[in-house]
């Protein structure tokens, strides 16, 4: 099912392996053949070249930002969510775009098809806030100009490493990350406990904890693909052919040797001896009898060999009856045409030929 | 063409039909065609233990897309570390069931044009994900044996040499910590654990184990138990007997007196029975404590039965 | 045996059940009916009329006809009976009464009765309605139908209770598929004996 399914995955075209200008050309073909409404207002980014890391987005979902371009440049909003296609964001006080929704992409209370859809913005377009205490206690907001990601420390919010934010030329200053929503458990997900037992301890050089007969080449294909062409563990058919050299002709005394080999293989037997015959028989009738499927057991009573040989003794008999009574037939209707013939000129005769 | 037809047509079953002169017998020409009948899933009843359910989520027919959603990742090669082989087995097929279901679903969304199928295969991709990291781990715990094993051909005697030393200039050996140390040594390198058990099969790592632990002991608590007039252990029925018994003085004091007896008997096994005789000794201890067991839980039945 | 038509005497001398035999056609979903529990050139040629792109000439291979279902009356006089009126419903359907029988199919989005590839599985469900007509027609009372899978038989408003009753028989593999008919048609001759 799913080997047919992948054929297309597997040997369709792939965009990403075009050069740039067919593949912008078969972005634009794409774009135009949506509705405008479901058309990105931003280039999708490659794959290969999209951000992963939080060094690379500079921002986290509840950052608040400052806008540095468009209408809107100068107001201070928050980071309402990463669009990972394109590389941008999306921010809670941004420019819209009026887009006409088609019927079955509306909200609930929604009554109109005109719809104002949020912009995406640019990384370089916003700047980070972050607010500093100053010495008689009084808290100042600051945008930083520029970023740099110096040391990481482990986020229990975000359950994994992140960079260090400081601001360049100013690194004593740290914005920390904003904090993020917590995120429960799916029905997917294993118990953090569970996790966290451990099971395993490597103990003896011995042996390992798994079972008798286990080997790690169970579990591999052993004639994969990804082994080297040069390198293979298993050679087919084609493969011996390609890597063996074309035979030399054949010399005089090789030539003895083959004739040597014809004779004595003219020599051995071909047909099997009445022993060989019997103990082969013997065994498929030993398991014929042993069937205990009462269905399979009918079936071969009723492909009973003996039957059919029967069936064709009788056919062949018939046969033979009944050449020889078209041999009797046709002896009868010589005489036949003789005595016919003989009358026929008889009244030929009789009357004189005819000439019409 | 329509010759043919009609001779077609006059076949013997209907001709049959058309010629019988008995009132009733043909379907009337002016019959009123019936609909079609459907074929329904209500007349069949499929077993609840059916084995085609595993490709089934709860019996449901397919997922919708917020049953399938997500908020995990996938098992870390880290985490996976940490757990043993029979619970890596059990993850793994735990997520090739689940991989099977996703794809089932997957199909029936893909044939009626959904996009959600894609949102199937992203959660099956990240099964995946789990799945060769399985694969990873256990490749590791393979080439990490492997190169254990090389590395204790090259300096493992020195390494041993060096166990013994440190055993035989030690003062007091009969505590815990040392006990322990033995017993971790033993299973270590030779693979003995410290209970035998039926699936025990003897070769020659497990034979040089034995004699390794047994003429340590010896050597170390031979002169403290009085026996120095032994000499040295002659046959592995000897050392087998000294490794049997306990790490202290009595134990050896104990085999001692066994090696004694055995002496009379003016027997010496040659080195190519070792194994065969070893796993004599084992086969026998076992049967021993099994004939035990099976008395006293025989004995606890009787006085069961006379309370 | 099964390349000619039989009558009701030669059925009970050659010790058959009063029994006929629905096969369907497991690549295109066609149906043919049999008198006896086996297959020949015959019924493909008697019960095919007016072949064309979507009801072609069936092929006589024995892998890809698989019984469909068994329905047994109570005498052969009535086997033979519904045996005829099946064929000629068929000859119906195909022929004088075809457009009529084209508006009662289930059609799909491009009102056409395929499903996939060449199977069309409005030929099964015709045959189940024609057995159901007759059995009413004929007021064939004591029929048993034993179906290969229940799921052919429809919901139970398309079959009249008073008169017949279903069944359900084993799934066989291919190789014994006509050792199972076979039985059935034994088990019955046993009971009439």
């Amino acid at each position: 099912m799913s080997s047919l399914r992948d054929l297309s995955k597997r040997y369709g075209a792939n965009v990403d392996r075009f050069p740039h200008y067919l593949r912008k050309m078969f972005e634009q073909m794409s774009k135009k053949s949506q509705l405008p409404a479901l058309r990105p207002d931003a280039r999708i980014v490659e794959e290969s070249k999209r951000f992963t890391k939080p060094s690379q987005w500079k921002v986290q979902v509840g950052d608040r930002v400052l806008i540095t371009r468009g209408k809107l440049s100068g107001t201070v909003t928050k980071v309402a969510a990463l669009h990972e296609a394109s590389n941008r964001i999306y921010l809670e006080q941004s420019e819209t775009r009026r887009i006409i929704a088609p019927q079955a992409f509306w909200q609930p209370n929604q009554d109109s098809h005109v719809l104002e859809y949020p912009k995406t913005y640019h990384i370089n377009d916003v700047k980070v806030v972050g607010t500093i205490v100053e010495e008689d206690g009084t808290e100042r907001d600051i945008a930083a100009d520029k970023l740099v990601f110096k040391g990481a420390y482990f986020d229990q919010d975000y359950n994994k490493m992140m960079p260090i934010r400081r601001i360049k030329y100013n690194e004593h200053i740290v914005i920390p990350w904003p904090k993020p929503e917590p995120v429960e458990d799916c029905e997917f997900s294993t118990p953090r406990e569970v996790t966290e037992v451990r099971t395993h301890y490597t103990d003896s050089i011995v042996k390992l904890d798994t079972p008798e007969g286990y080997s790690v080449e169970t579990f591999r294909n052993p004639t994969a693909k990804n082994w080297s062409k040069w390198n293979k563990r298993y050679l087919s058919k084609s493969d011996i052919k390609k890597l063996t050299p074309p035979e030399m002709p054949l010399s005089e005394t090789k030539k003895a040797m083959l004739a040597d080999k014809l004779k004595i293989k003219e020599q051995q037997i071909t047909e099997m001896s009445p022993e060989v015959l019997e103990f082969i028989g013997g065994k498929v009738a030993q398991h014929l009898n042993s069937i205990t499927d009462p269905n399979f057991k009918q079936f071969v009573d009723a492909n009973d060999p003996a039957r059919f040989i029967a069936k064709k003794a009788k056919k062949a008999e018939e046969k033979k009856a009944l050449i020889e009574n078209n041999k009797e037939n046709y002896k009868l209707n010589e005489i036949r045409k003789r005595v016919e013939q003989k009358h026929k000129s008889k009244s030929v005769k009789k009357h004189g030929n005819k000439i019409w | 063409m329509f010759k043919q037809q009609i001779s077609k047509f006059h076949t013997s079953a209907v001709e049959m039909a058309r010629t019988t002169s008995r009132k009733g017998y043909r379907l009337s020409p002016h019959v009123k065609l019936r609909k079609p009948i459907l074929p329904t899933i209500d007349n069949i009843t499929v077993k609840e233990d059916h084995p085609l359910w595993e490709f089934f989520s709860n019996g449901k027919f397919v997922r919708t897309g917020q049953e399938i959603a997500y908020t995990g990742r996938p098992w870390s090669v880290q985490e996976l570390r940490r757990k043993s082989f029979e619970d890596l087995h059990g993850l793994w097929y735990v997520c090739l069931k689940e991989r099977n279901r996703l794809y089932r679903e997957e199909h029936v969304y893909e044939q009626v044009g959904s996009m959600r199928s894609n949102e199937f295969d992203g959660l099956s991709e990240q099964i995946r994900a789990t799945m060769w990291r399985i694969k990873q781990v256990l490749t590791e715990r393979d080439s990490s044996l492997l190169r254990a094993k090389a590395e204790f051909k090259a300096d493992g005697e020195k390494y041993l040499q060096e166990f013994r030393e440190k055993y035989l200039q030690e003062e007091q050996v009969e505590t815990d910590e040392w006990f322990d140390k033995l017993e971790r040594i033993q299973y270590a390198i030779f693979g003995i654990p410290d209970v035998l058990d039926t699936n025990i099969k003897v070769d020659l790592t497990f034979l040089k184990g034995v004699k390794f632990i047994g003429e340590l002991k010896f050597a170390k608590f031979a002169e403290a138990a009085g026996r120095s007039d032994l000499g040295e252990l002659r046959d592995i029925a000897e050392i087998y007997t000294v490794f049997e018994e306990s790490a202290t003085v009595e134990g050896v004091q104990n085999a001692c007196d066994k090696i004694d007896e055995y002496r009379l008997s003016e027997i010496t096994i040659p080195g190519s029975k070792e194994i065969q005789v070893v796993q004599g000794f084992i086969d026998d201890k076992i049967q021993q404590a099994q004939s035990e067991f099976i008395e006293e839980a025989e004995n606890e039945k009787i006085e069961n039965k006379s309370i | 045996m099964a390349s000619k038509f039989r009558n009701s005497f030669w059925l009970k001398e050659n010790q058959f059940a009063p029994q006929v035999f629905l096969f369907r056609n497991i690549e295109s979903g066609q149906v043919l009916y049999s008198q006896l529990p086996h297959l020949t050139k015959y019924q493909i040629k008697q019960q095919t009329f007016r072949p064309n792109w979507e009801n072609r000439l069936p092929s006589s291979r024995r892998d890809i006809w698989r019984p469909l279902l068994i329905a047994q009356f109570t005498t052969y006089e009535k086997a033979i009976q519904a045996y005829h009126g099946l064929v000629e419903l068929k000859h119906m359907r195909m022929n004088h009464k075809r457009k009529e029988a084209n508006l009662l199919r289930k059609k799909n989005e491009y009102h056409q009765i395929w499903y996939s590839g060449q199977f069309r599985p409005t030929y099964i469900q015709e045959s189940t309605a024609d057995l159901s007509l007759i059995i009413d027609e004929f007021k064939l009372k004591g029929t048993k139908i034993y179906w290969d899978g229940l799921w052919f038989k429809g919901g139970d408003e398309n079959w009249n209770s008073d008169l017949v009753s279903h069944f359900e028989i084993d799934r066989v593999g291919g190789r014994e598929r006509f050792v199972a008919l076979d039985n059935i048609v034994k088990k019955v001759i046993k009971l009439k004996n």
